[in-house]
């Protein structure tokens, strides 16, 4: 099954990521959205000797089907169009780099270059003057990232010490969490490079009559104001996703983070995997690293398609499954899937190898015609909602549906480690948040709870990306009717949680019970 | 924050490799102000260590050598022990206390230099004299109980240790002199001071002249060698 793949993408990243899967017997195909290719054409041609290879450009995805091990993927190359059937599809397109130029309108073209027009003295001026003045401006209207810091720094660096200039690093933060940063800010340094960082001030640009323009600013440091009219500007640069990337996130149905590189900012999601089994985010496409790690991307990428430890193993996963009998085929499940697993064939159907057991789909069904597994959660009756060897008793009896991930942990910890917890509080782990319906909370409640609790992973590391989301709205409804019901709403209550937070699971249902049994 | 009538420096006019040979790792300067943070004498004058070592960076040398801070400075290098990228502060500003003329060295320190360089100490107390005061003092230790015997050596040949002797030791303080005489003689010890060269207090050390703090140092030498001692004690 895993024997072809599919990769976007035509810089280094890509074709190391294609050489490793050809090396393994894999039929690779290359699907790079520009003529000619980032990376020479020849390197990607020529890893035909070592086996099968397909070069496909200019070429943009239309459309994509199917999942892990089948996905169906339509290309447009040249207006033509082509389909290709592939195990795993890897997506590994090179950056866009942006000068900030919008950042600095009064300085003219005349005056600056952007950082990647290199630091060659040669290159930047034609008329070289001796011991040119030179003014990096670096993060000072948005935040910067270490990539950027680096190559600030190697640049004037460079310029320091090969081509005699003198460098003034103007900037807020100088990210230097990266490999080798730090030692590289300190050669700058003793090289003579001046850097000068600000607070609350920002530096002033002025442009001059000779049509150069002069840097004022505050150096909170020595507490002078300085001035300073410089043979050039170098203005930094922001790395931003491929453009092609958006198109290919909506096709591929990819959760993006908010710069749209292809992996949130979720706990749950480790380097190169994505909301899709099957679909893998590397490198450039992935976020924003130094061209050192680049390498190590290709590596993971290509471990994941070969059968690495990660992610874990479908087989172990509750499944979703429809009962076509029941099915209205409202497509609510298959929009709603936030990794991609339900097809609309004849009939709708959820694939077992992409199907995650979030049971999103299950919780929103409206002919609740998807079952997670086995049936329910276990509350079937009221015996099994105070626990089977426990009669109910008059205290107040809570239900706490805990998401495996975040609060079933920490309860499990919480109990390893001794910690008291309320006696009458049954738990009830549920693989997602989003799992739990407004029927579940219900039934929680007609089963004689007093107080139920729902308690997902913090927003933004639900490993379903919105399962937590859900499962707050099914509560903010519900909570909203009680109200209408006269019903204590207050009976009902959402928290998130990590894993890692045992005593704060403890503090949350201790504090829960009291309230609980206040009431009347 | 600033409108252009506001005082300006042209960075371009700076003499960015004025300081470039100092070794004190100025350039590396962080700006963390971990040395400012535990100055005792941070805000004098507006001023803090990390203040003078920016102006260093920078090639400000007129405003440097011309701040009365430098010379506030108390050389307790509590500074140079936080500061984590291991610059050497109070030896940076006595390298700035080196570069004022000596005429405007502050108080009476210069001239106690001069008076060093012709006198061999910093009061320009005539030999007699001072042989006379130190003589006078060991009397005075005899004159305890327990100390009938106690002599001042000087000047003598060949013994273990020589010491030498602040000069307020032998003008206003000379009381404090019997502290370490007293324990020299409770130890048995084999010492002396010298009648020449016997002045402690460096003051090229504190004005940064390190010419005359190299000819002090160089007439204590030349003292041990001439004595035959080889062993120093040096309480300054």
């Amino acid at each position: 099954m895993n024997d072809s793949c599919l990769i976007f993408g035509g810089g280094p990243c890509a074709l190391e990521t294609a050489r490793r899967l050809v090396s393994a017997g894999l039929a690779v195909v290359v699907a790079a959205p520009d003529a000619p290719l980032d990376g020479p054409r020849q390197e990607f041609a020529a890893l035909a000797a070592e086996g099968s290879i397909d070069v496909l450009t200019p070429a943009r995805i239309d459309a994509c089907r199917g999942f892990i091990g089948s996905f169906e993927v339509d290309l447009a190359i040249d207006g033509a169009r082509h389909h290709r059937r592939v195990s795993h599809i890897l997506v590994a397109e090179e950056y866009r780099r942006r000068p900030n130029f919008d950042d600095y309108p009064q300085l003219s073209p005349a005056n600056l270059l952007p950082l990647s027009a290199g630091a060659s003295k040669a290159q930047m001026f034609p008329e070289a003057p001796v011991m040119p003045q030179i003014v990096l401006l670096h993060g000072l209207k948005q935040e910067s990232h270490p990539v950027i810091a680096e190559e600030v720094l190697r640049c004037a660096l460079a310029l320091q010490a090969s081509e005699k200039a003198r460098c003034c690093v103007l900037t807020t933060n100088l990210k230097v969490a990266g490999n080798g940063i730090e030692a590289l800010y300190r050669e700058a340094k003793a090289a003579g490079v001046l850097f000068f960082k600000f607070d609350r001030s920002r530096p002033e640009i002025h442009p001059l009559p000779t049509g150069k323009a002069e840097i004022v600013f505050r150096d909170d440091v020595s507490g002078n104001v300085y001035r300073l009219a410089p043979d050039l500007f170098l203005v930094d640069e922001a790395i931003l996703p491929a453009e092609n990337l958006e198109n290919l996130a909506t096709v591929l149905g990819l959760e993006t983070d908010p710069a749209g590189f292809l992996q949130t900012e979720n706990v749950h999601r480790l380097p190169v995997f994505t909301n899709r089994r099957g679909i893998l985010a590397l490198g450039p496409s992935r976020a924003i690293l130094a061209a050192a790690d680049m390498s190590a991307e290709a590596a993971a990428g290509a471990l994941a398609v070969l059968g690495g430890p990660l992610p874990e193993p479908a087989a172990r996963i509750e499944k979703a499954r429809i009962d076509t009998g029941r099915c209205i085929r409202c497509l609510t499940c298959f929009r709603l899937c936030p990794h991609g697993a339900i097809q609309r064939n004849q009939r709708v159907e959820v694939s077992a190898d992409a199907c995650e057991g979030c049971g999103i789909c299950a919780a929103e069904c409206p002919r609740q015609a998807i079952r997670l597994g086995k049936n329910g959660f276990g509350l079937e009756s009221p015996a099994d909602a105070a626990g089977h060897d426990k009669p109910r008793t008059a205290e107040p009896l809570l239900i706490a549906f805990c998401c495996a991930r975040s609060a079933g942990r920490a309860a499990e910890h919480a109990a390893e480690l001794g910690l008291e917890i309320p006696s009458d509080l049954k738990t009830v782990t549920v693989p997602c948040a989003g799992a739990v319906s407004t029927a579940d909370i219900l039934s929680a409640f007609r089963l004689g709870a007093r107080g139920v609790i729902v308690m997902a992973c913090h927003a933004g590391n639900c490993h379903s990306e919105w399962g937590q989301r859900h499962a707050l709205q099914r509560v903010e409804q519900l909570t909203r009717h009680f109200e209408q019901m006269g019903f204590d709403a207050e009976r009902l209550a959402f928290q998130t949680l990590a894993a890692n937070m045992e005593t704060g699971f403890v503090d949350v249902i201790r504090r829960f019970d009291s309230k609980v049994r206040s009431m009347v | 924050m600033n409108d252009n009538s506001e005082y300006s420096i042209d960075l371009k006019a700076l003499n960015r490799e004025r300081f470039q040979s100092w070794p004190y790792s100025q350039d590396v300067c962080l700006t963390c102000g971990l040395c400012a943070s535990v100055c005792p004498a941070a805000g004098i004058d507006g001023y803090d260590p990390r203040k003078i070592v920016r102006l260093v960076t920078l090639g400000m040398e007129s405003e440097a050598v011309a701040a009365r801070w430098p010379w506030i400075c108390t050389m307790c290098a509590k500074c140079e022990y936080l500061c984590p990228m291991d610059i050497d502060i109070p030896n940076l500003m006595r390298g700035i206390r080196s570069l004022r003329k000596r005429e405007q060295v502050p108080g009476i320190l210069h001239k106690g230099v001069e008076a060093a360089m012709r006198t061999g100490n910093n009061l320009g107390l005539p030999t007699d004299d001072f042989v006379f005061i130190v003589e006078d003092v060991a009397e005075e230790i005899a004159a305890e109980p327990g100390f009938e015997d106690f002599k001042v050596p000087i000047d003598k040949h060949g013994a273990r240790l020589m010491a030498t002797i602040h000069n307020k030791l032998v003008n206003t303080h000379t009381e404090d002199l019997k502290h370490w005489w007293k324990i020299f003689y409770a130890a048995g010890e084999d010492w002396t001071i010298t009648s020449k060269a016997w002045e402690g207090t460096s003051w090229g050390f504190f004005t940064g002249d390190d010419a005359a703090m190299k000819t002090m140092a160089g007439r204590i030498v030349e003292q041990l060698e001439s004595l035959d001692i080889k062993n120093l004690m040096w309480p300054e």
